[in-house]
């Protein structure tokens, strides 16, 4: 029994569905003709409806709605077919009674079905398929999980061969990596076939029957666990998902679930860290870590699920990735976190946190075996990967292309360097006057500047929140796919802040010391001493002597970031301050 | 008129071992296969390789009888040496050293194949393709791929672990030496442990002749001359049983875990991070890490369970509070917290 008006009805519906008449609201995708005389729609499936709205409005609203989606998915779109007829559509997807969805946002739900092209169909069976189940919160996984698609997709590719067709390769259809790379070179030896990037959107690629396994076993594990009483939202985020990332959409639950039932048996019989840590221990066991073994010039920048079981290896990325299906796949919620850039030494790195009845978290990193309270060194930021898209997130309030690449053109993380490392709030001063100009906090990290969190400009100030300390950051402005500094870098220290601007009116002299690990000067080597001063300038050379332990510069400007760049340098020089009383401190 | 037959074959049989076909019926195989190893490495006149083989004759005329009165394996292979002396004596100094530079193994495999046919169970038409092969197909390397070929696997792998009884049996004997040393033989049977260790160390000898002979993995695979380093510490688990394991891993760490403990406690005065006071408690606790730690990986090596696995994960959640002070100043970066 319908309770609610047509009128309410209408506006749970994607805005392109036409209301025809005091009882009828129709979807134009699957008008087949207009009798004008009869004032009569005439469906696909034989069916009509009368209409009261004049013939110009009508042809107005067929034809010239922007959001209607372009008939071509039509032929396509049978399911939808039976729910031409709107009662019928209102009664099946949406609820009938007052309950509001909760944990997913219902604009987006009925945008993303509509981007979704071809393949609603199969997501539209997904919700219908959940209504019908009689489990509200399996109703509200399906369409949280649909609602957050549009920003999901694989990164992929398929082996072609000269007429650019696929020719279905699929490694895992082998039992062993080895014989997969062994028969792609045996192809490759009869025909000319190459590897080909693509990258599928899950709205368009993913199937119902994927998704209601993923959900129904979801549910299954999660309820059968020791979890089934954390809230729900933290199931949909830690749980539920069927992807950590942009890896290959594989159907992985049914095989985790059997080889890593010795998590879940484990859990009910050891603390929570220790289980964790036996996690590390088995996937040091059992994985390897290092460079991911691919086929020959495979374009993938993450495994899926079911590639790294066959695999057995890959970077720090991938096995983050199988931690979070491991524990997932037992009903214990996890996540992909990441540190975005290292604060004081080169490259990205990242780290897993699992989550205890309590949802209280335990980090650690697999690649080390180890959990642990703090990083063992400084990050920039430390970024949690969330399925869902988070509310301020940068990508919601900036154009992509004003974005530079990186994480901060994601839609779904949150930021959580402070559960990671000592974090504070760092206002640096500007040089310019601006208002509500984005600007970057920037890191150095393999030889440049990476930037690595935003905030707004206030006047000639900004104030990034939660940086990490010990760590010096340069305030930059994102112009034509470059950073242009705004500012002087600022450290962030652990008991001060210190802004590097150089002081020409305090000039000293700089005493360079050999350091174990750090520098080594070698005899008849040049090493350039360099400062920031909105680019990196050159002070001045020196030649190493015989036995050199020291470098000497004399008439240094005060208070500056350097870098000592030796003849024979790799471009991995870190940047460091010296203190007035000749402490030297690397960042 | 035998003489002069003789003469003819030994003549061709230094240029092309094909000759073997024109070999008199009375000459045995090995006689044959080990005047093909002679004569591959050496050249020598006539009546020389007659001396040679006349003495070889007689050498296997004694190992065969001694074989088929059962005797032990190593003593026919101790007959089966041919001694740089006799040999110098037999055919003179210079032509033995250049025989003798070849190595320690101057019999070839092919030889030993033919010695051992009855035991390996090689019929006449593997022993008739055995002597066929010629100079260079008897050099070490394709020696085994066509002894593979000719023989199989299975009997391929046999004849090495003949070849290797006599370093086996040593290898036993040492090892055994060493558990009575540690006092760990109480109640085990010397039989059952020399025979485990043996049979152990044939195997992994005949392996290891085969794989560094050739290096090819997929014939390693193929020839099914698999080994894996954990075949030694599962055989002295089973040798020993688990108590004396234990008792004898200890014993042969005991070196390595002094010194670390010693490096440890050293680091641990030098951080102001113990009292000299604590000495005897820290390095007992220390200790008994680094041992329990060292086992219980050396457990996870052998047994490749995840029980070991966690065994070892529990030791090292509960490692030491004082260890893991100094591993964290350790890899602490050298800034300080400006």
């Amino acid at each position: 029994m319908i309770v609610k008006s047509l009128k309410k009805f209408q506006q749970d519906l994607p805005p392109y569905f036409i209301r025809v008449s005091q009882s009828f609201i129709v979807n134009p995708l699957f008008i087949e003709k207009i009798d004008k005389k009869k004032k009569i729609i005439c469906l696909e499936g034989n069916i009509q409806v009368p209409f009261t709205i004049s013939l110009k409005e009508l042809i107005f609203l067929i034809g010239n709605r922007e959001d209607t989606p372009h008939n071509p998915i039509k032929s396509s779109l049978n399911y939808i077919m039976k729910f031409a007829l709107i009662p019928i559509v209102v009664i099946f997807l949406f609820p009938v009674s007052g309950t509001a969805q909760k944990y997913f946002d219902k604009s987006s739900l009925k945008i993303n079905l509509k981007k979704a092209g071809k393949n609603s169909n199969e997501l539209i069976r997904t919700l219908a398929y959940f209504k019908k189940s009689n489990d509200p919160l399996k109703y509200e996984a399906a369409g949280f999980l649909i609602a957050n698609m549009d920003i999901h997709s694989s990164n992929n590719y398929y082996w072609a061969n000269e007429s650019d067709e696929d020719i279905k390769f699929d490694e895992l259809s082998f039992s062993d990596f080895d014989q997969a790379v062994k028969k792609i070179k045996e192809l490759q030896e009869n025909q000319t076939i190459s590897a080909v990037e693509s990258t599928t959107p899950d709205l368009e690629f993913v199937k119902s029957d994927f998704l209601i396994n993923n959900i129904e076993q979801a549910f299954d594990k999660w309820r059968a666990s020791l979890y089934k009483d954390i809230p729900f939202q933290d199931f949909l985020e830690y749980i539920l998902p069927y992807r950590t990332s942009i890896e290959p959409v594989q159907d992985w639950r049914n095989r985790y679930a059997g080889q890593f039932k010795w998590i879940s048996d484990s859990a009910k019989t050891v603390p929570f860290k220790t289980l964790i840590s036996y996690v590390a221990a088995e996937y040091k066991h059992t994985f390897s870590f290092g460079s991911k073994p691919s086929l020959p010039n495979e374009p993938l920048l993450r495994l899926g699920a079911l590639q790294l079981l066959l695999r057995k290896t890959g970077n720090c990325d991938d096995v983050s990735g199988l931690t979070v299906f491991e524990l997932r796949s037992q009903g214990i919620p996890a996540a992909f976190d990441f540190i975005s850039f290292w604060g004081t030494t080169s490259g990205m790195h990242f780290t897993n946190t699992a989550f205890d009845v309590n949802m209280k978290p335990t980090y650690f990193d697999i690649t080390r075996g180890e959990i642990f309270e703090a990083l063992h060194r400084e990050p920039a930021k430390v970024i949690r990967t969330t399925y869902s898209k988070q509310k301020g997130v940068l990508a919601t309030l900036e154009k992509n292309e004003n974005i530079p690449p990186g994480f901060l053109r994601r839609f779904n993380y949150i930021d959580v360097t402070d559960e990671y490392w000592e974090a504070a709030n760092l206002t640096c001063p500007l040089l310019n006057d601006g208002k509500n100009k984005i600007v970057y906090a920037s890191v150095f990290n393999s030889g440049d500047w990476q930037p690595t969190w935003w905030s707004k400009q206030v006047k000639n100030n900004v104030t990034f929140s939660k940086l990490a300390k010990g760590v010096v950051y340069l305030p930059c402005y994102y112009e034509n796919d470059a950073l242009i500094p705004a500012g002087y870098p600022k450290v962030l220290g652990f008991n001060n802040e210190l802004v590097l601007k150089p002081d020409v009116d305090q000039k000293r002299t700089v005493t360079i010391k050999e350091q174990e690990k750090y520098l080594k000067f070698r005899p008849g080597k040049q090493y350039d001493l360099y400062y920031w001063d909105n680019e990196w300038k050159l002070f001045a050379t020196q030649t190493a002597a015989e036995a050199a332990t020291e470098l000497k510069f004399e008439n240094v400007p005060g208070s500056c970031l350097f870098r000592l760049i030796p003849e024979y340098s790799q471009g991995k020089e870190r940047p460091f301050i010296i203190l007035d009383e000749g402490t030297r401190i690397w960042y | 008129m035998k003489k002069i037959l003789f003469f003819l074959f030994f003549l061709k049989l230094s240029v092309n071992a094909q000759s073997v076909k024109k070999m008199p019926v009375n000459v045995s195989p090995v006689i044959t296969s080990l005047l093909q190893d002679f004569s591959s490495t050496v050249k020598l006149p006539d009546e020389k390789l007659v001396v040679l083989m006349k003495y070889i004759k007689n050498q296997e005329r004694i190992v065969l009888q001694e074989m088929k009165n059962g005797a032990p394996i190593l003593k026919i292979l101790n007959l089966f040496v041919f001694e740089p002396d006799k040999v110098n004596q037999l055919i003179g100094a210079k032509p033995s050293d250049v025989y003798y530079q070849k190595g320690n193994l101057n019999i070839s495999e092919i030889s030993y194949a033919l010695l051992f046919r009855d035991r390996l169970k090689i019929d006449d038409v593997q022993i008739e393709q055995l002597l066929q092969l010629n100079q260079k197909e008897r050099e070490e390397k394709i020696a085994i791929i066509r002894l593979l070929e000719i023989m199989g696997s299975n009997r391929t792998n046999k004849l090495f672990e003949l070849i290797y009884a006599k370093e086996a049996s040593d290898w036993a004997i040492r090892d055994w030496r060493k558990f009575k040393d540690f006092k760990i033989t109480d109640g085990l049977d010397s039989v059952e442990v020399y025979n485990l260790i043996y049979n152990y160390r044939c195997k992994r000898l005949a392996c290891h002749h085969f794989y560094t002979k050739t290096g090819q993995e997929d014939s390693v695979a193929k020839a099914g001359f698999r080994h894996s380093t954990t075949d030694l510490p599962r055989v002295f688990l089973k040798a020993l049983t688990p108590g004396k394991y234990r008792t004898y891993f200890e014993k042969s760490n005991l070196d390595e875990v002094e010194a670390i403990v010693k490096k440890n406690w050293n680091d641990i005065r030098l951080l102001g991070l113990g009292n000299p006071t604590d000495s005897t408690r820290v390095k007992r606790d220390l200790r008994n890490y680094e041992m329990d730690s060292r086992f219980a990986g050396n457990m996870v090596f052998i047994e490749n369970s995840l029980k070991s696995v966690f065994v070892r994960q529990d030791l090292v959640n509960n490692k030491p509070e004082i260890l893991k002070k100094l591993e964290k100043v350790r890899s602490n970066s050298t800034n300080d917290k400006f």
